[in-house]
């Protein structure tokens, strides 16, 4: 009877020492293997991709208009105004896990953007930032 | 004897009212008080009407559509729109109303597939049904607020309440006011605009 708040309390301890790291950013590193295979000079560096989020391209569209400017709060779609989940991983755990999904809206956003597609070099120094936040 | 003769009419009578009501409702069936006040309709038709309004969330690619559509805007009811339009909205992803939406060959196919099965000549809903009719033989609009059938259900709506109201903004955004449209829903009894709350006919 008394063991199991104790185990609880420290299965609870271990697991949050544990899951924290893990909570704070996901594995990145297929992704940006990938786009070395597509080319990409490398390495990639978070900094470059915060410069390229806050570029303005056509018709002074920017990465925040729709995501906000900060990637932990919810942003919210330039033209319908639905909002969208925040997209740093350390608040919203299953972003960047998945390439198909990463892939569709980069190519989807970058066009809507800067009205052309990113280079693999953006993309990886672009989801190094987000992975950042 | 006499007691049997007037059952019997009676009988005949009541008979005759329970044909004739479904016929009036089918033959004003342009007439909303008809359709959507008439008690008979509210009282045993609400199971078969949610059936109905429904068929396109039980379809096992509506997830797929929620996924691709629904992260932008109100994942619409197919029912809102003719097939001949969803086809022009789907062969233009990429420049959707002036966002790119692009998906790859084989999501637009099955996407497309999925919102013609659903389309407003294909869904039995009531608001799809009359979107059908209104849409026939016209040119094809791209958007569902462009349709006579939409401009006409929404001509009391004053630009305070949509337009011009900062938490409405646009028709577009069903839901704001009608707050079962992402289950298929429209009914006017159902609207609360933001600000004006409940709309009274």
């Amino acid at each position: 009877m008394t063991k199991t708040p104790l185990t609880l309390a420290i299965c609870g301890g271990l697991c949050a020492s544990l899951l924290t790291p893990a909570c704070q950013a996901a594995d990145i590193q297929p992704l940006l293997q990938g786009y070395q295979q597509q080319g990409a000079a490398g390495p990639f560096s978070a900094d470059a991709g915060g410069r390229l989020w806050t570029t303005a391209g056509a018709n002074q569209r920017q990465c925040g208009s729709c995501h906000g400017e900060d990637l932990r709060q919810p942003g919210k779609q330039a033209t319908t105004g639905k909002p969208i989940e925040p997209l740093a991983p350390s608040v919203q755990a299953e972003r960047l896990t998945d390439p198909a999904k990463v892939e569709k809206w980069l190519k989807r956003n970058c066009k809507w953007t800067f009205g052309r597609e990113c280079s693999p070099q953006e993309k990886g120094d672009l989801i190094s930032f987000i992975n950042s936040r | 004897m006499n007691m049997n003769k007037t059952l019997m009419i009676g009988a005949a009578s009541l008979l005759a009212l329970g044909l004739s009501l479904p016929l009036a409702s089918q033959l004003s069936a342009d007439d909303d008080s008809a359709r959507e006040g008439g008690i008979i309709q509210r009282w045993f038709g609400e199971g078969d009407k949610h059936s109905r309004q429904s068929a396109y969330l039980k379809d096992s690619d509506y997830a797929r559509y929620q996924e691709e559509c629904g992260s932008c805007h109100l994942a619409y009811p197919p029912g809102l729109m003719p097939g001949s339009a969803w086809q022009r909205v789907m062969g233009g992803l990429s420049d959707h109303f002036g966002d790119n939406a692009e998906l790859d060959e084989a999501s637009v196919l099955q996407l497309q597939a999925y919102l013609l099965r659903h389309s407003s000549e294909k869904s039995s809903a009531e608001y799809a049904e009359r979107m059908a009719r209104a849409t026939q033989g016209r040119p094809t609009m791209m958007r569902i607020t462009e349709t006579q059938y939409f401009i006409g259900k929404h001509h009391e709506v004053s630009p305070e309440m949509v337009k011009d109201n900062p938490d409405v903004k646009s028709f577009s955004q069903c839901q704001t006011c009608h707050g079962r449209a992402d289950q298929g829903s429209f009914d006017e009894h159902e609207v609360s605009i933001p600000g004006f709350g409940r709309w009274e006919d």
